[in-house]
């Protein structure tokens, strides 16, 4: 199937792209189906693309490279949601916001996008009792640029 | 910012129609109760602030500020 993006225009997606969340995403509670877009081949950020709309499409990206070993437990309640049997079968994702000044780039360690990639089913989890940030800066304010 | 001491069991009003009750008291947690009317939104506060980053991942981001994000980080690669 064909969808419109924000950003690639006209994308061709295949049914088994698209990704379920039962509860949409914090703030945009009615979109339930995203598909993953690849923003290029060396950064490691993605489009998440609502598949019915231009809007919304969020920036996401691997955690793993800006905090290595990025791995909060996920209790029972959230995998059964997900219908996932044990952790090994979720993958993380965190959402960036850019502002103009792109030093300034944040991501939300706090409450990851957890995908099933089993089954294609994602959800957003607040991690209670961490100290990671919902605004985590990637560069420090020190460093120039 | 007003600061009031309260027990459990007790409350306090906000404007006429809101009241906050502090149903239990912990060391580490407080539990409380909130009377409002049905149009007044309730939010945890850090997801109002999940909300909001969100929506600024959403609506701030426009494709150009993607190119220099790759051109960035391929940079400091």
């Amino acid at each position: 199937m064909i969808i419109n993006t924000r950003d690639f225009g006209h994308v061709e997606i295949s049914q088994e792209d698209i990704i379920y969340f039962p509860e949409g995403i914090y703030g945009f509670e009615n979109t339930k189906e995203f598909v993953i877009l690849k923003i290029d081949d060396e950064t490691q950020f993605y489009c998440l693309q609502a598949v019915n709309e231009v809007y919304p499409r969020l920036v996401i990206t691997n955690p793993e490279i800006i905090m290595p070993g990025y791995s909060p437990a996920i209790g029972k309640e959230i995998l059964d949601k997900l219908g996932a049997k044990s952790p090994l079968e979720l993958r993380f994702f965190v959402v960036a916001v850019i502002p103009a000044n792109i030093r300034d780039i944040t991501v939300n360690l706090k409450s990851p996008i957890v995908l099933n990639i089993r089954k294609n089913i994602a959800m957003q989890v607040v991690l209670d009792n961490t100290d990671y940030k919902i605004r985590h800066r990637i560069f420090s304010e020190s460093e120039g640029g | 910012m007003l600061i009031i001491s309260r027990k459990a069991g007790e409350s306090f009003l906000i404007g006429d129609s809101i009241e906050i009750v502090i149903l239990e008291s912990q060391s580490e947690k407080i539990t409380v109760g909130i009377k409002a009317p049905k149009d007044v939104t309730i939010l945890r506060k850090e997801l109002y602030e999940i909300q909001k980053a969100n929506k600024e991942s959403a609506y701030l981001t426009d494709s150009g500020s993607l190119t220099s994000l790759k051109n960035i980080l391929t940079k400091n690669n």
